[in-house]
């Protein structure tokens, strides 16, 4: 046998259990996200450098337009973008233990789109913009979301299978809506509520990260607590019962704590693609562990949304695409690559 | 714990012991509104091995999910020493009532050794993950399944009477008085099925374990069990020493099954021949 897969620290009555391999991703994840924010501070028509970020840091300022390029526009875009990212990554590991299915996402359960069409209610039917879209967007993805769960509900209990059902029922409606609004609107409303529609984190502000990182700061907390009993529910609530789980509380408090990160995240950026699909599950597979880890799938999420964004600063051809059709360009290769690869065994209901 | 042997006593001559620590109380468990089974009244014989037996659908699985509030009742209550247990925190009632349902399924992935550590649940806490009694009581439990040898194999990789020896293995890691199994023996060869058998005895006999399990095969019920419950319908019909209790009588009224009883002459219980 070769080196134990677990670490157990070990203090007086206290103990933790630690997966080896999991620790060292999490470790190297977090490493790129340091590297890959310092470039995204770095990045931009105004050159910045380290040495000139960490005279800000400490105070010292070379000039007033650096501090106001980095405090005011690019720091506020960097959290937006790592914020989203990980309340993505966090919110789909949730939902994909609850429903046992690799599918069973935030964007693919209707969740997103309950977002989406709260924004564009506001936006076209009462002709709302700046802030208040944020607010729609989260009470249309908070709606959906318990709507979604009284629907899957039955004799008190959400099966897996119903909730992933009932939210791809409820998602294409709402999608429907969706377009049916697009259409329906002014042009130009229509027009700027389909940038919101892309999903972007151009010209975050402050306004933007406040919400997100309260909630995320917030929630975090709670959802690691969560996510040990969540965890025993793999193995089937007639097993987990019995266990001493609270089986339908933690269900539906997990499900709760989910939908609000997934709404913070689509409200502060609008529809983040695939973020919430993929991060939880390359956090599992390249973790190989055997329950889903947390921490591994809210830094994946923050990783993959930063390197987006990376990605469509640097994109040749002076193409500014928005980061949710990276996101779900890459998103879709990876898609192609989990059903080609045959790796959905642990995800047939 | 209670660490009585009684591995000497044959099971007719065991005393009548102690008063029942669980016990339902006027149950009616319900199922997607269905009433499944109404008003059942009864003691789970403390110490002691017992074994429910009834056809198809009448109310056995359901009962046991109903014993430990995995089936909340519709009415009646089910008491531990006294409390109901639909009031007790669900880890208190877990270090005392264990299961082992009929369907469970492993994460992928997870080793024997990490699902097995799972049972410990009811003893541990957020910052309480694995302490070194977890570790023994895990390696002892995993002995005693007899699967202590794959330990660190992927449980998706195991046979299925493999399988289900190391979720015996969880449910003994539980380490709890009392212990429910529904229909532990599906899945395994005649072999194997025996030989969990006398593995569930040896804990009630050794250890002092009370323990409920469903089984469909009668002669093998008739066996292992020190008491037998009689289910038909949603109700108990009989209940009692297999010896007292199997009459070509009982096998007509409850399965409709034309038989003969005759004693096994290997372990002297009544065995069930079909006409």
């Amino acid at each position: 046998m070769t080196t134990a897969p677990n670490i157990v620290l070990r203090w007086r009555g206290w103990s933790l259990l630690l997966a080896r391999r999991a620790l060292w991703l999490n470790i190297i994840l977090f490493g790129l996200l340091v590297i890959g924010s310092t470039t995204a501070l770095m990045l931009g028509r105004l050159p910045i450098g380290t040495q000139e970020i960490w005279q800000v840091i400490t105070g010292n300022a070379p000039s007033r337009a650096v501090e106001h390029v980095l405090i005011d526009i690019r720091l506020p875009r960097l959290l937006v973008t790592i914020g989203a990212g990980a309340a993505l990554g966090t919110s789909g590991a949730v939902f994909q233990t609850i429903s046992r299915n690799p599918l069973g996402s935030p964007d693919v359960i209707g969740f997103t789109a309950g977002a989406a069409t709260g924004a564009l209610i506001w936006i076209i039917v009462f002709g709302g913009t700046g802030a208040n879209v944020v607010l729609a967007a989260m009470a249309g993805a908070l709606l959906t979301g318990v709507g979604v769960y009284l629907l899957a509900r039955k004799d008190g209990r959400v099966s897996a299978y119903r909730l992933v059902l009932t939210g791809i029922g409820v998602g294409a409606v709402l999608h429907a809506i969706n377009a049916l609004l697009l259409v329906k609107g002014d042009l130009d409303v229509a027009i700027s509520a389909n940038l919101w529609l892309a999903g972007s984190v151009d010209g975050r502000d402050w306004g933007h990260v406040w919400p997100l990182w309260l909630g995320l700061i917030a929630l975090m907390g709670p959802m690691l607590l969560g996510m040990r009993p969540l965890g025993m529910m793999e193995m089937g609530d007639d097993l987990a019962g019995p266990l001493g789980v609270p089986v339908e509380r933690v269900r539906r408090w997990m499900l709760l704590g989910a939908l609000i990160l997934a709404a913070l995240a689509t409200s502060a950026t609008g529809p983040i693609a695939f973020v919430a699909l993929a991060a939880p599950q390359l956090a599992r597979r390249l973790g190989r562990a055997p329950t889903q880890p947390l921490i591994g799938a809210t830094l994946f999420g923050a990783c993959l949304m930063l390197g987006a964004d990376l990605l469509t600063r640097v994109a040749p051809f002076d193409l500014t695409m928005p980061i949710g059709q990276v996101t779900g360009i890459i998103g879709g290769v990876y898609l192609i690559w989990l059903l080609a690869g045959n790796r959905l065994r642990n995800g047939a209901p | 714990m209670n660490a009585i042997s009684r591995s000497h006593n044959a099971p007719n001559q065991q005393p009548t012991t102690n008063t029942p620590r669980l016990q339902a109380q006027g149950l009616s468990l319900s199922y997607a509104g269905k009433v499944v089974s109404a008003d059942i009244s009864m003691g789970v014989e403390e110490g002691k091995f017992s074994v429910i037996i009834g056809p198809n659908g009448c109310g056995k699985s359901t009962l046991l999910r109903g014993l430990c509030n995995l089936l909340p009742p519709s009415a009646g209550q089910v008491l531990l020493d006294g409390h109901d247990i639909a009031r007790l925190p669900p880890r208190k009632l877990a270090q005392e009532i264990g299961l082992l349902p009929q369907s469970a399924q492993a994460p992928p992935g997870i080793t024997v050794v990490d699902l097995v550590a799972r049972g410990r649940y009811p003893h541990q806490g957020p910052f309480r993950q694995q302490s070194a009694e977890d570790e023994r009581i895990v390696a002892m439990a995993m002995d005693a399944a007899g699967v202590a040898d794959l330990a660190h194999h992927d449980v998706e990789a195991l046979s299925g009477g493999q399988r289900q020896r190391v979720w015996i293995a969880l449910v003994l890691a539980q380490e709890t008085p009392i212990l429910l199994l529904d229909e532990p023996t599906t899945y395994l060869d005649i072999a194997h099925q025996l030989e969990l058998l006398s593995l569930l005895r040896q804990l009630n006999r050794e250890r002092g374990r009370t323990i409920v399990a469903v089984l469909h095969d009668l002669n093998q019920a008739c066996r292992y069990a020190d008491h037998l419950v009689v289910m038909t319908a949603g109700k108990i019909v009989a209940e009692g020493t297999p010896k007292a209790l199997m009459t070509p009588d009982l096998l007509q009224q409850v399965f409709g099954l034309d038989g003969i009883i005759i004693d096994d002459p290997i372990s002297h219980t009544p065995m069930i021949v079909p006409r």
